[in-house]
Order: structure tokens, then C-alpha cells, then sequence
């Protein structure tokens, strides 16, 4: 039976003429923007970290372990356009690879997972366990409105590692945090300008 | 698992000038890419608790049933490979059947339906198959462009096995006179690939007397997956 998928299929198919493949290949499906409309979709997992400046300013006192995750250090900040301007009702998610352990051990419905619609003025907050050396503290995951798939960065707490390394050394100060002291640290997401934050593909 | 590059053409374009919110905020670098065994290697595992039985049924949120055309919506998650994405976790997000999300930014004059809510969740099973009931969203304005419309969509958000399968997609419906006009579609150069976004109508899924069949498939990105999916 010929369907839409089939068509899709075989027209992927014949364009890589280079390498037998099997009739099941199929060519992943397109991404698409995020839209403003996600939250209520997204709120049994977490939500409202980034809704105030007042979660943000109190270092995640308050705000629950299940929303932002748990470990010692806190990691805020904003995301903005090419102008400087604010992005809100943007979504950050973070994957905390280190904080898998425990908070599965801890019940947490997502273990190492958190994310984080951010406010009002574009501000997110979250909390990690210190991260291995060379390890980013987090991998962070982008969506929002007008931007037409998601995006994949990492925020790193000093400047070193693997996949630091991989990136122009002049972009490379767009992953690294600044530390506020107490454990907080501060990190800006900019989708344009001369700061532009460095995505990544990963292979 | 492997993950290859996807050819420009068949990924929206980051900066658009037909979709106007892009032209400040798409990045102008392309991405850099990494090879991540975190990323590609391990992704979230979600609890026992995130998906309560029915949260894949939309209908039964309210006293009485929605307002609309009911549906089911159905399909296989699968890798570049072909195989099922198993116990991966889809959200789903849409309006109601006119037009309107019950989201408190949604202020366009249609009314909202105190019987739908317009969120769902499941898991793939071990096919990579998922199915979700529902109601046919209806088509909405948006203010890109005069007399833009956004033609009749589901919004789905796939976890796969891990971080780098993660997929924020929409879902079309088959014959929308609209498809053709909207600047978010495309933005994908690829005519097959904005095709791949649009569900076909099934009458094997169509359940007599109750609601229309439609099926989706979604491949997610990555190869060479273990059998656990990794």
C-alpha cells in the first residue's frame, strides 16, 4: 500500500544512491517552533522556576526540588534576542547527567531532567550537583517562539573540557557561567549578535 | 547510537523573513558539531508516575464530552534505522475545535470549552507505537502576516532514548487548504520533509460510530541503536 510515509521514504531513498539501504530507513521528521502555548502541556514535569525574580534572586530558596532539581550549585540566568531584548515565555530544559543517580534513588518523577518556562523577563533558574572536571554542568536544550526547532548548548562552570575544545575559542566564553559566589552562577542565553550562544549537533 | 547530519533542506530554516519572529531571534551560526557520548548515549528516564492512565485520552477531562469532531491519533516512533522507539514519552498540546487554547495568552475571539483542555501524554509501546484520542483542532489567526492563518495542528514533543533524539514537531491533517499558506511549515525547503509533518487518514484507525482515524509516523534522529534503545 502506497502512503504519504512510503513516498517520503523512497524519495529519501533514491537520493542516497551511495549506500544500499533498507527498505524501513526513514529520514527524521522536521522540527518546528515550540509556539507560546506549551505550558500547560509541559507543567507535570516542572514549571515556574523562571516565573519571578524573586525565585531567581532567592538561589532556588523555595522553590521545589522536584521543579528545578537538586544539587548545590544554582544556575541562572536570562535568554535574549539579537538586540539584547528579553525573551520571555521561552522553555529551557536541562539534562544533569550527574544528578541521575540520586534523584532517582530520591523518587524525583524525571531523575536528572528539569525544566524551566522563564518568566516575565526572560529569566530561568535551576540547580545542579557539582559536575566531574571537563564536564559540562548541565546540557541545555532551547525552544520558543520564532525559533523554528530546538537547540542544543551546555553550560560549563570553568572553561575546559572536550566539548569546549571543539568550539572557536573565541565563542567558547558563551558556555561558561560566572560565578555570583554561594554556589550561584550566572549564564545569559543570546540567540544573535556578536555573543550569539554556540549550539551544538551532536554526533 | 550515531547521528548523522540532517540535510539543511529538510530542517526549518533559523531566520525566515516570511516568518517574521525569526529575523531576531534565529541563530545565524550553524550549529557546531560534537561528538557527546552524554548526549548520545543517555537521555532522561522518566518514573513510573509520569504518565497516569488516560492521559492519553483529551476527551475526558470534563464533566461532558468536548465540543468537535473526535479523533484518534496513532502511529510508530522510529529511528533513521527503521526500528521502534520504544517507552519513549510523547506530550501532546493542541486548541480546541475553534481554534482557541485554553492557554491565558490566547486571546483570540473564539470560545474556549470548559469540557477540553487541549494537553496529553503516553508512552511508545514496545512497537514504538502510540495512539491518543482526541478532538480535531480548529484552524486560528496569528498576526505574522494579514490574514495569516495557522492551518489545523498538534503540537508533539518526543523524549526518544536519549538527549539527542529530542523532537518539538507539529502535526498537519491531510487536505488543509491552509498548509500551503503557512509561514511556519515553510520554513522547511524540503517538500517531502514538510510532507513527513502531515498525517495521513486511516479508515483501519476510524472506530465506527466514535471518532475519525488518522495515523503519524515520527522518525526521530539516530542510528545504530542497542536493543535498549541507546
Amino acid at each position: 500500500m502506497t502512503t504519504p510515509r512510503d513516498t517520503v521514504e523512497s524519495s529519501a531513498s533514491t537520493s542516497a544512491t551511495a549506500e544500499v539501504v533498507p527498505t524501513t530507513i526513514g529520514a527524521a521528521t522536521p522540527g518546528h517552533t515550540i509556539g507560546p502555548f506549551f505550558h500547560d502541556a509541559f507543567a507535570w514535569a516542572g514549571t515556574s522556576a523562571g516565573d519571578g525574580p524573586a525565585a531567581v534572586a532567592d538561589a532556588g530558596a523555595g522553590v521545589l526540588d522536584t521543579v528545578v532539581g537538586t544539587g548545590d550549585l544554582w544556575i541562572e540566568g536570562g535568554v535574549e534576542d539579537g538586540t539584547g531584548a528579553p525573551l520571555p515565555a521561552w522553555l529551557i530544559e536541562a539534562w544533569v547527567p550527574q544528578a541521575v543517580e540520586a534523584e532517582a534513588a530520591a523518587g524525583h518523577p524525571a531523575p536528572g531532567f528539569r525544566r524551566v518556562p522563564n518568566g516575565p523577563g526572560g529569566r530561568f533558574g535551576f540547580r545542579v550537583p557539582a559536575p566531574a572536571p571537563g564536564q559540562p554542568a548541565a546540557f541545555v536544550t532551547l525552544f520558543g517562539l520564532g525559533l523554528t526547532r530546538h537547540h542544543c548548548t551546555a553550560v560549563f562552570l570553568a572553561p575546559e573540557g572536550d566539548l569546549l575544545a571543539a568550539v572557536p575559542p573565541e565563542r567558547r566564553a558563551t558556555l561558561v557561567a560566572t560565578s555570583l559566589g554561594g554556589g550561584r552562577h550566572a549564564w545569559t542565553l543570546r540567540t544573535q549578535g556578536p555573543d550569539e550562544t554556540v549550539f551544538f549537533d551532536y554526533r | 547510537m550515531r547521528f548523522d547530519p540532517i540535510p539543511e533542506s529538510r530542517q526549518p530554516a533559523a531566520i525566515d523573513p516570511a516568518y517574521g519572529s525569526t529575523l531576531r531571534r534565529g541563530p545565524r551560526h550553524p550549529p557546531i558539531a560534537v561528538a557527546c557520548e552524554a548526549a548520545t548515549g543517555a537521555g532522561v528516564r522518566f518514573g513510573p508516575d509520569a504518565v497516569p492512565p488516560g492521559a492519553c485520552d483529551l476527551t475526558n477531562r470534563g464533566r461532558d464530552e468536548p465540543l468537535g469532531q473526535r479523533i484518534v491519533v496513532t502511529g510508530r516512533v522510529l529511528d533513521e534505522d527503521g526500528r521502534p522507539v520504544r517507552r519513549s514519552l510523547i506530550e501532546i498540546w493542541q486548541c480546541n475545535a475553534a481554534g482557541r487554547y485554553t492557554h491565558a495568552n490566547d486571546q483570540h475571539r473564539a470560545p474556549l470549552d470548559p469540557n477540553f483542555s487541549g494537553e496529553g501524554r503516553t508512552l511508545t509501546d514496545d512497537d514504538g507505537r502510540y495512539r491518543f484520542i482526541t478532538i480535531r483542532p480548529g484552524a486560528y489567526p496569528w498576526n505574522n502576516h494579514a490574514n495569516a492563518w495557522r492551518p489545523a495542528h498538534i503540537h508533539f514533543s518526543l523524549f526518544g532514548n536519549v538527549h539527542a533524539q529530542r523532537l518539538v514537531t507539529q502535526m498537519y491533517f491531510p487536505d488543509d487548504p491552509l498548509i500551503p499558506y503557512d509561514a511556519i511549515i515553510n520554513t522547511i525547503p524540503d517538500e517531502a520533509a514538510r510532507r513527513a509533518l502531515v498525517s495521513r487518514f486511516s479508515m483501519e484507525e476510524t472506530i465506527a460510530d466514535e471518532a475519525l482515524g488518522y495515523v503519524h509516523d515520527i522518525v526521530l534522529r539516530g542510528r545504530g541503536a542497542t536493543p535498549f534503545g541507546l
